[in-house]
C-alpha cells in the first residue's frame, strides 16, 4: 500500500502514413511498404483501377497492344488472332454497356502462326503496322486492307520504327536489320541494312530508338547496350557512338519503355543481376536503389517480366511485373518512388501491356485476351476488390528503449462513399516479421465526413511497425500520422 | 460463471499496458510469469495482512506441559481462547518484552493464561503460559497469508470475492509493471490506489480501545485465578 510506481513521460513520434516502399535489404532495415497506393501532393491516393471494356478471347493471353496515331485505331493481339479497335471503345462502359460486344468494335484483321508469346508492334509512315512475334513479322496495312507474313532470312525481335525504316534485332547472331524505307515487307540482306552489335560478344535483343534525341537508336544485347545514329550514309545509315555504349543489356524486351525523353527497362549485365536503368541518351543510371536491387536478385525468374509506361494526371508511372514472381512495382517518376501494384491476392497486377488511345489508357492482361480500361475513375479491379495496404515505418526510440505505445493517429477522407470502407489495423512488435490480430474499423459513412483515424494501446515494445488494410471499393486518401508512445520519466 | 487464474492474469497484462488488449494475446510465457508474479503479489499481501479482508477461525489442542506451538500461514493474530467443557475462557496477549522478559517459574502447568506470537518462516508461533495442564480445546482468530495459486485454471471466486480478486487484479497490474520496469498507466494507478485504501478498511484490526477499573480484577483469567480456582470462580 502507498507504493509509487515511476512516471510516464509521454512523446510523440512521426508515423509516415504517407510512404512508398522502402525495400530495406533485410525487413529489420525496413519493411516499409505501398500496395495499390502513390504519393500525391503529400497525401495517400489510391493507384488507378480498371475495368474490362472488351470480352474478346477470355480464354487466350493478351499479347501485345499498339495505338495506331496515323490510323486512329488500337490494335490488339490476343492469342493468335490480331484485331483491330475503333474509338467507340471510349464509350464501352459509359453510354455502352459492358459486355460481349466485341462485334463492331473490335475486327479480327489477321491470324499469326503463333498462339503465345511476346509480341511487338510499330508503325511507319506508309499505313503499314509491323506485327513481331520472335519468329515472323507480320504487316497489316490498314490503307490497303492487308494482313500479310514477310519472308524473313532471320529471327525477328522487338521491332521499332524510325527515319522510315523497320528495325528489327537477329535473335539469332549479333545483328540488327533495317527494312527497306517505308516498306515493312521487305528485309534486304545487304549491308546497307544490316548493322552488328560490335562492344562485347553477343546477341542483339531489341533495337530502341531514344525519345527526345532525333535519330539516336539503342541496340540492345543481353549484356551490353550500344548508342547508334542515323546519319544518313549510304554504305549503312547508322554509325555507332564510339564514345561510350552501357555496359548493361536487356534482361526481357517486354520490359523496354520510353518515356518523352528517355528509356527504361530491366537491365543486366554478365557481373550483375538485374538492375532497373533508365537513360535519356547518355550513360544510364539506376532508378533501383540498394534495397530493390536485392529484391531483384532475390527474383526466380527475372526473364518472366514485363514492363510499360504510362502517365495518370500528372504522374509518370512504370509499371514492371514478374509473372512467376508474383509481383508488380510501380515507380513513379515525379516522386522517384516505389510502390507495390497487385491483384486481389496481393499477387502481380494483371496488366501486360498499356496504351493510350481515345483519351484513354488501355491494357492487354496477363490473364486473360480482354482489353480493360485504366483510370483513377476506377477504384476497383474491375469490380473487384483492389487491396490497399500501408505498412508504416518501424517506430523505435533514439535509444531502442521499450515503450508502451499509448495512442496512432492521422488524418482520412472519410464520408465521401456510400460504400461500407473499413481499416483494419495490427501492429508488428518484431519489425514486420510478423503481425498480431487485425483490429477492424469503419470508416465514416456519407455524410459523416470526420477525418481523423485514432487507436489506442499497443502495448510494450521498443518497436513498432503499423499495418494498415484498407477494405472497400471507395478511395481513400490518408495523410501522414503520429504516435503517442509513453516511457519511463528519466 | 468462473473466473479463472488465467482471466485474471490476462486481464492484469491489459491493464498494465504492456500487452495490447485488441493487438496482442498475451502468450505461454507471459501467462506462466504473470501467475508467478501473482503469487509474489499474494505474498506480498501476507507481509502485514492489512489488505487481506479475511479473519479465519483456527482451532487446535493443547498439548499438556507443551509451551510453542507452530500455526502454519498465520500473519496477524487477533484473539485466544480456549475452552473448559462449554465454557470460553479469554487470554491475555503479552508483548515480546513481557512474556519473554518478566520473572516466572517456567514449570507449572495450569490453565493457560497468556500467550505471545512469533512470525516463522510459513506461519508462526505461538507460546503460551502457563504450560496446559490438560488438552484443552483452543480458537486462534486472525488472518492467515493467501494461498498460492498454481493451477491457471482454479476458479478464484471459490476462495475471493469479487472485490478482492479485482483488488489482485490491480495489484498484478503493477507488479508485471513493475517487471518489465513501465509505469503504470495513469488510470490504472488512480484506481488501484483507491481500492488499496477501501481495502484497508474491510477488515481492519479490532482497536476498540478497553477501560480497566483500578478496583477490578478485569475481565480475563490471570495468575491467581489460574493457579486458585483452576478456572472456576466463587
Amino acid at each position: 500500500m502507498g507504493r509509487t510506481t515511476p512516471n510516464l513521460q509521454l512523446q510523440r513520434l512521426p508515423l509516415n502514413i504517407v510512404g512508398s516502399n522502402k525495400f530495406g535489404r533485410y525487413a529489420k532495415i525496413s519493411f516499409e511498404k505501398s500496395y495499390n497506393f502513390f504519393i500525391s501532393d503529400g497525401w495517400m491516393v489510391p493507384t488507378p483501377g480498371h475495368l474490362k471494356v472488351l470480352n474478346i478471347d477470355p480464354l487466350s493471353e493478351g499479347r501485345g497492344v499498339f495505338t495506331s496515331t496515323r490510323g486512329n485505331f488500337m490494335l490488339a493481339v490476343i492469342g493468335s488472332g490480331v484485331y483491330a479497335i475503333r474509338d467507340e471503345i471510349q464509350k464501352v462502359g459509359r453510354t455502352i454497356p459492358v459486355g460481349d460486344i466485341t462485334e463492331g468494335i473490335a475486327t479480327l484483321i489477321g491470324t499469326l502462326d503463333t498462339f503465345s508469346g511476346d509480341v511487338f508492334i510499330d508503325e511507319n509512315d506508309a499505313e503499314q503496322i509491323a506485327i513481331c512475334d520472335k519468329k515472323d513479322i507480320y504487316i497489316y496495312n490498314y490503307d490497303a486492307a492487308t494482313f500479310q507474313k514477310v519472308t524473313l532470312d532471320f529471327l525477328p525481335g522487338y521491332v521499332t520504327f524510325q527515319d522510315g525504316y523497320f528495325i528489327a534485332p537477329d535473335l539469332d547472331r549479333n545483328q540488327w536489320r533495317l527494312s527497306q524505307i517505308n516498306e515493312g515487307t521487305v528485309w534486304p540482306a545487304g549491308s546497307q541494312n544490316v548493322g552488328e552489335l560490335e562492344s562485347k560478344p553477343d546477341k542483339c535483343r531489341a533495337c530502341v530508338r531514344v525519345p527526345g534525341k532525333g535519330n539516336q537508336l539503342f541496340v540492345m544485347g543481353s549484356t551490353v547496350t550500344e548508342s547508334w545514329n542515323d546519319i544518313g550514309y549510304k554504305l549503312f545509315p547508322y554509325y555507332r557512338t564510339n564514345s561510350f555504349n552501357i555496359d548493361y543489356g536487356c534482361v526481357n524486351q517486354s520490359t523496354i519503355a520510353a518515356g518523352d525523353k528517355f528509356v527504361i527497362w530491366l537491365a543486366r549485365n554478365e557481373q550483375s543481376a538485374p538492375v532497373i536503368m533508365y537513360s535519356e541518351g547518355g550513360q544510364p543510371r539506376p532508378i533501383s536503389t540498394d534495397g530493390i536491387n536485392f529484391a531483384l536478385k532475390q527474383l526466380e525468374d527475372p526473364e518472366d517480366s514485363y514492363g510499360f509506361i504510362y502517365e495518370n494526371e500528372g504522374h509518370l508511372f512504370y509499371q514492371l511485373t514478374f509473372r512467376k514472381d508474383k509481383v508488380t512495382y510501380l515507380y513513379d517518376f515525379n516522386t522517384n518512388k516505389f510502390f507495390f501494384l497487385s491483384d486481389e491476392k496481393l499477387e502481380n497486377h494483371i496488366a501486360k501491356k498499356v496504351t493510350f488511345f481515345a483519351n484513354d489508357y488501355y491494357f492487354i492482361s496477363l490473364i486473360d485476351g480482354n482489353i480493360y480500361r485504366l483510370s483513377s475513375d476506377f477504384t476497383t479491379a474491375d469490380g473487384g476488390h483492389v487491396p490497399r495496404l500501408r505498412i508504416t515505418n518501424t517506430v523505435r526510440l533514439p535509444d531502442s528503449d521499450l515503450f508502451i505505445g499509448k495512442r496512432m493517429g492521422f488524418t482520412i477522407e472519410q464520408g465521401d462513399s456510400k460504400n461500407l470502407n473499413r481499416i483494419d489495423l495490427s501492429i508488428s512488435n518484431n519489425g514486420g516479421i510478423t503481425f498480431g490480430n487485425f483490429v477492424k474499423h469503419d470508416i465514416q459513412a456519407l455524410p459523416n465526413r470526420e477525418n481523423k483515424f485514432t487507436e489506442y494501446d499497443f502495448g510494450i515494445s521498443n518497436e513498432m511497425t503499423f499495418q494498415l488494410r484498407f477494405w472497400g471499393d471507395g478511395r481513400f486518401l490518408c495523410k501522414d500520422g503520429y504516435v503517442d508512445v509513453a516511457k519511463k520519466a528519466s | 460463471m468462473p473466473f479463472t487464474a488465467r482471466e485474471l492474469i490476462v486481464k492484469a497484462y491489459y491493464l498494465s499496458g504492456i500487452v495490447s488488449r485488441k493487438f496482442q494475446t498475451v502468450t505461454g510465457d507471459q501467462l506462466t510469469d504473470g501467475l508467478s508474479l501473482l503469487n509474489e503479489a499474494l505474498a506480498t499481501e501476507g507481509i502485514d495482512g492489512q489488505l487481506i479482508p479475511y479473519y479465519q477461525e483456527y482451532t487446535f489442542t493443547a498439548v499438556p506441559g507443551q509451551e510453542v506451538y507452530f500455526i502454519p500461514g498465520l500473519i496477524e493474530p487477533e484473539t485466544l481462547t480456549f475452552n473448559i467443557g462449554d465454557v470460553r475462557y479469554s487470554m491475555q496477549y503479552r508483548q515480546r518484552r513481557k512474556y519473554f522478559g518478566t520473572s516466572r517459574a517456567d514449570n507449572i502447568r495450569s490453565l493457560p493464561y497468556e500467550w505471545h506470537i512469533e512470525r516463522k518462516l510459513n506461519g508462526a508461533d505461538l507460546y503460551m503460559f502457563f504450560l496446559p495442564n490438560v488438552d484443552y480445546p483452543l480458537k486462534l482468530w486472525g488472518k492467515f497469508k493467501l494461498d498460492d495459486i498454481t493451477d491457471l485454471c482454479e476458479d478464484l471466486l471459490l476462495k475471493y470475492d469479487r472485490y478482492f480478486i479485482k483488488y489482485l487484479t490491480y495489484a498484478l497490474a503493477r507488479e508485471i509493471a513493475d517487471e518489465w520496469g513501465m509505469p503504470l498507466p495513469t488510470e490504472t494507478k488512480e484506481e488501484l490506489a483507491r481500492l488499496e485504501e477501501t481495502l484497508t478498511y474491510v477488515s481492519p484490526m479490532d482497536l476498540t480501545t478497553k477501560k480497566r477499573s483500578t478496583f477490578r480484577s478485569g475481565d480475563v483469567i490471570n495468575y491467581g485465578y489460574a493457579n486458585l480456582g483452576t478456572g472456576w470462580l466463587p
